[in-house]
């Protein structure tokens, strides 16, 4: 049995964090990374562009030896198949034994399927979550012309894109009445999808796909509303949810994602848990979900190494941020965009044009959450704004204007610390 | 670490330190060939916000703990060891991640150019290696943009 004083399960950007905070407190120490996939760490926002021919070593976001710079021992292409939490030990897939005095679960998400009829079977039948799915998505580029992707959230609108811009004819089917739902409100919904359908990409809403029909080749779907789509490949994209896979009969407590306290640390002492697969503190409502984003799995993950190498960090709480790299009008949002009660105040300005856009979502004075489309720069300001709760019914009309927010709309004493001497940002060393 | 210290009470809004960061960040170092030829107008890092009488000069903050860098998902933005925070805009893919991440608005778009990635302040890293002070606080012709530590004593300065 192999021992390590830290191992991680998972090598993605919640690893990486850990990585990075563990190694802030604890230079000696040996830490151990086991993920079942073979590419250590790389970015899984990326994807797109591996599909569109980047090289796999550019995905790498930290550089090939991140994990040797850092003294962190490797064991890729292995999956951890069980937990002992009582006696700390993890059985990989070849029976092999690892004990751990911390561990950090950091396994992610998994691509939540639907069960349709006729799926199985089909060789161009995909999902879009991992390198793994991109790389055989791009393999099999050659062999189709045309697709319908399941799911109109950010993955799925991602995946459609790219493959649009490989001229395949691409359809996307949403069970919902509009696009980009969570990321978007009802307006800014529509200008995306018009932006989308304007590069050649169709949408059908408030349907969903029942059947794929063809044999071991794809020859179309049919939808619930009864209309027939031909097409050659089907990509589900309809959303990751936390991987709970690992924990399953251990005292790990998870409901539809891992519980964790203040410090990132589960119900059992020594197991810690980031990104994609905890739920966390989401600071515009207060309440703990899965918010499975880039920034905030890493965020969360430095918090949980730092507090696993002995430090006393609380996490401070991240929001949802939303940015649509892939279009050519860029579109930008964060915290709530569609309020959930009448208690929020909505104000928007929009351009009659559709190249701008933006709303503003607020509660007690307070901004809640943002879109902007079409001018973006100093979009962060926004979303300081809402971690730092100012109260902005005096400015709020200011924020829509169409030129460039900035730090002229803050308080001038909160500007004049941060111009002058304080390093406001979380996580102090 | 040294940062820029921006004293917003001694702005004139001459505009002098976007001049000099266009011109120090390009080919030619010469403010009218960057302009004119490079096209690099609006590619500037120290951006200048003016609501008259107030006047400001703001860029980044190279903070110790950066949200821009915590939102890039391809590596480009990393903090190096003497504490700048750098992007490098051949590794940027234009996600916008730290554009809506840095609370500052300090991290922007390139969006009038042909490439398709993001921007930010250097802290004039060549100029620093070279002993000399960043371009934008060399130009300002009114002591609004210090270079110096971000020391609590500021406070007392300031008032």
């Amino acid at each position: 049995m192999s021992k390590s004083e830290y191992v991680i399960v998972g090598s993605n950007v919640a690893a990486v964090g850990a990585i990075d905070g563990i190694r802030k407190h604890d230079k000696k120490s040996s830490i151990l990374t086991i993920s079942f996939e073979s590419l250590g760490s790389y970015s899984k926002a990326m994807l797109a562009e591996y599909i569109e021919g980047a090289n796999a070593q550019w995905l790498e976001f930290r550089g090939k030896d991140y994990f040797k710079k850092m003294g962190v021992d490797c064991l890729f292409g292995r999956k951890v198949t069980g937990l002992d939490s009582d006696k700390s030990i993890l059985t990989t897939d070849n029976g092999e034994e690892i004990s751990y005095k911390k561990l950090l679960l950091g396994v992610g998400g998994v691509p939540f399927k639907p069960v349709i009829k006729g799926a199985e079977g089909k060789e161009l039948v995909f999902t879009f979550t991992d390198l793994l799915d991109a790389e055989k998505i791009r393999e099999a580029l050659p062999r189709f012309n045309s697709a319908v992707v399941i799911g109109a959230g950010f993955t799925g609108t991602e995946i459609a894109y790219t493959l649009n811009k490989l001229n395949k004819k691409v359809t996307v089917v949403e069970l919902g009445d509009r696009v980009l739902v969570k990321a978007l409100d009802p307006r800014s919904s529509e200008i995306a999808q018009s932006l989308m359908h304007g590069e050649g990409i169709e949408f059908y809403l408030n349907d969903t796909v029942e059947e794929i029909s063809g044999n071991k080749e794809i020859t179309g779907v049919s939808l619930k509303s009864g209309k027939v789509i031909p097409c050659q490949a089907v990509i589900t994209a309809i959303g990751v949810i936390p991987n709970g896979e690992l924990i399953k009969n251990t005292p790990v407590k998870f409901d539809r994602g891992l519980d964790v306290d203040d410090y990132m640390c589960t119900n059992v002492p020594n197991v810690y848990g980031a990104g994609d697969v905890v739920k966390a503190l989401d600071i515009t409502d207060g309440l703990k979900r899965s918010l499975p984003l880039w920034p905030l799995a890493f965020q969360q993950g430095l918090v949980a190494g730092k507090n696993m190498a002995g430090g006393r960090y609380p996490y401070a709480g991240g929001l949802p941020i939303n940015s649509l790299k892939f279009l050519k009008v860029p579109i930008l949002s964060a915290g709530i965009t569609t309020p959930p009660d009448a208690s929020y105040e909505v104000i928007y300005v929009s351009d009659p044009k559709g190249t701008f856009y933006r709303s503003l979502v607020l509660k007690e004075g307070r901004l809640k959450g943002f879109v902007t489309i079409g001018e973006i720069d100093g979009a962060g300001v926004l979303t300081g704004l809402i971690r730092n709760k100012i109260d902005i019914s005096g400015i709020k009309t200011k924020l829509l204007n169409k030129k460039k927010v900035g730090l002229m709309q803050m308080p001038r004493e909160w500007r004049n610390r941060i111009f002058t001497r304080r390093d406001e940002t979380d996580y102090h060393d | 670490m040294k940062k820029v210290i921006i004293i917003e009470d001694y702005c004139i809004a001459c505009y002098n330190c976007e001049v000099a960061c266009v011109a120090t960040h390009s080919r030619s170092q010469d403010p009218v060939k960057s302009y004119k030829r490079e096209g690099l107008r609006g590619k500037t890092n120290a951006v200048v916000e003016v609501e008259s009488p107030l006047a400001f000069s703001s860029m980044c903050r190279h903070c110790k703990h950066p949200w821009c860098m915590d939102a890039c998902i391809s590596g480009a933005i990393q903090r190096l060891d003497n504490g700048i925070v750098y992007l490098d805009e051949e590794r940027c893919v234009g996600c916008w991640g730290c554009v809506v991440g840095c609370p500052y608005g300090a991290a922007h778009p390139n969006l009038a150019g042909k490439d398709k990635h993001a921007f930010k302040c250097d802290l004039c890293i060549k100029r620093l290696d070279a002993g000399l002070n960043p371009a934008c606080v060399e130009a300002c012709p009114n002591n609004a943009l210090l270079y110096d530590e971000t020391i609590e004593e500021r406070e007392e300065v300031h008032k």
